[in-house]
């Protein structure tokens, strides 16, 4: 009894019709895995039954289209859908447990999460500030022969910048 | 009149080895519910194919969990030789099934231990953690590493064992076998094991069922979800596989069902030894996963099923990776576990289904 894996492609209108096909049909629930391609994302459904693995193929999916959420049916799908909104920005509609986008709390922009962008960007900029404060060292604390030679250093490399700029 | 209130648990805590959150709205003492919540320790390892490629991203898979470390590594490693269509020489198959099923019994084992931790019986712990090093030799006798063993590649296995090291594996075992065989009494029988587990946390056939739970959590609830019966890999060459399977459905089934099933582990360790073939160890893969290509593959982990997913895009980084663990699909079947306990058995129950978070948060 070895493993058989089936493809099959499905409009974003059968999904919840399919999953109650699939939760009639005795199937059982395995995962929901998106995709990114050039036009948005694709989702693919896994169903299982005995050695018959069936992978039901969502194409077209962008940030912008609703899902149906298919946790009333499977309520085992709550995971991978929260999962999905979170680190892909696709919106699900329905699900059975939402935490709306604070399933991963990360601190990056989505992919991995949704952040809002403001926050994002003033977080980048206060990071990019410490960094640049970290870089410069302080010419005060050091003994004039190496302080001579630091300063010099950054003056070369401040000139060779400019240069390279001008270019 | 009960008044509802939410006690949060996790994901601190000292019976969690992992962060997972509950917030538990308990009436009273009995939890009404249970709303779970990950997501403190994502590591966004799917995304490290992108950077990785499919020979150096075995060692990152196997890094998914510490305990089913070696799981990951072979279904990964199976899946791409899936994808690219290669067919492993049967020595490296039998090996990568010794490894599999040892990796079962050191995680059954450690986990008997931290349920016994769980119910406040320190000294059963102790001697399953003992029990359980003497596993971790094996591994680091025969592969250099105790919890990341790294002999797993695309197209076979990295080192090989010698008939010598055959024989101490099941002499070892066969101690294991007798010590264990006491501590497995104590944890079947015992009066105060039984106080903290038998009908506790019940999950119906129906609803494990229709939550489609897998591992030893749906086993124990009479659900064969058993990837092994597939005959994938070095199951297909068993004699005989039957999975342990419990009516029961309660904490005590969960308990009983590993319990067995690190006895039944080490039968197919011992049929895999004794027709253990001779020959290479791995065969060389050349070029890369085609563009558009995809393959799937499911392993019984210590946990439970694993589903992998691999697509390639003609370079020698994927496209896309996918691991499905056996807790995201089981934490569903514990919050229904949970529903209309007592508050004292949410630690047994949260226990009893093994989570593994750092699995989950992959």
């Amino acid at each position: 009894m070895a493993l058989e894996t089936q493809y099959k492609t499905l409009a974003k209108t059968q999904i919840l019709n399919n999953a109650e096909k699939m939760k009639n049909q005795g199937q059982r629930f395995v995962q929901i895995l998106a995709l990114r391609d050039k036009k948005g994302c694709n989702l693919v459904y896994s169903f299982m039954k005995d050695n018959v693995l069936l992978n039901h193929t969502v194409t077209g999916v962008t940030e912008k289209t609703v899902i149906p959420s298919i946790s009333g049916v499977f309520l085992e799908a709550f995971v991978f859908e929260n999962e999905i909104h979170d680190l892909f920005g696709i919106g699900f509609e329905g699900i059975a447990i939402d935490f709306k986008g604070t399933f991963y709390r990360t601190s990056v922009d989505k992919p991995m999460t949704v952040i809002p962008k403001k926050e994002y960007d003033e977080a980048k900029v206060r990071a990019n500030i410490e960094k640049q404060i970290k870089k410069t060292p302080d010419l005060s604390a050091m003994d004039a022969d190496k302080a001579a030679k630091v300063a010099a250093a950054l003056a070369a490399k401040k000139a060779k910048e400019a240069k390279k700029e001008a270019e | 009149m009960a008044i509802n209130t939410i006690i949060p648990f996790g994901p601190q805590h000292p019976v969690l080895p992992e962060p997972i959150h509950l917030d538990l709205i308990v009436e009273d003492e009995k939890v009404v519910e249970a709303i779970p919540q990950i997501g403190f320790v994502h590591r966004g390892l799917e995304k490290l194919v992108e950077t990785k490629d499919y020979n150096q991203f075995v060692y990152i898979a196997e890094r998914i969990c510490g305990i089913c470390a070696f799981g990951h590594s072979m279904g990964y490693s199976e899946t791409i030789e899936r994808l690219m269509n290669v067919e492993i020489p049967p020595r490296a198959v039998y090996l990568r099934g010794i490894w599999h099923e040892l990796s079962r019994v050191h995680s059954h084992i450690l986990w008997l231990g931290l349920v016994a931790d769980a119910f406040g019986f320190e000294s059963l712990f102790m001697h399953c953690w003992r029990l359980r090093e003497r596993v971790l030799d094996i591994f680091e006798r025969t592969t250099g590493g105790r919890v990341i063993f790294s002999v797993c590649k695309v197209g076979g296995v990295t080192r090989d064992v010698d008939a010598g090291e055959f024989v101490h594996i099941i002499q070892t075992l066969e101690g294991i076998k007798k010590d264990y065989s006491e501590i497995m009494k104590t944890f079947l029988n015992d009066t105060s094991v039984k106080s903290r587990t038998v009908g506790i946390g019940y999950l119906s056939q129906q609803s494990a069922s229709d939550l489609s739970i897998v591992g030893p959590f749906a086993r124990a609830s009479n659900v064969n979800n058993d990837a092994r019966c597939l005959g994938n890999g070095a199951y297909g060459h068993l004699s005989e596989f039957k999975p342990v399977l419990s009516t029961d459905g309660d904490c005590y089934a969960r308990i009983k069902v590993r319990c067995e099933e690190v006895l039944q582990s080490i039968s197919i360790i011992e049929e895999l030894i004794a027709s253990c073939p001779a020959g290479d160890i791995s065969v060389p893969v050349k070029g890369n996963p085609g563009d558009g290509e995809v393959a799937t593959n499911v392993v019984e982990q210590p946990r439970g099923e694993c589903f992998y997913y691999a697509k390639g895009n003609g370079t020698k980084y994927l496209e896309r990776m996918r691991m499905r663990t056996p807790t995201s699909q089981n934490i569903a079947g514990m919050v229904a576990a949970l529903k209309d306990c007592q508050l004292a058995d949410v630690n047994m129950i949260v226990l009893t289904i093994d989570p593994c978070i750092s699995c989950t948060e992959r």
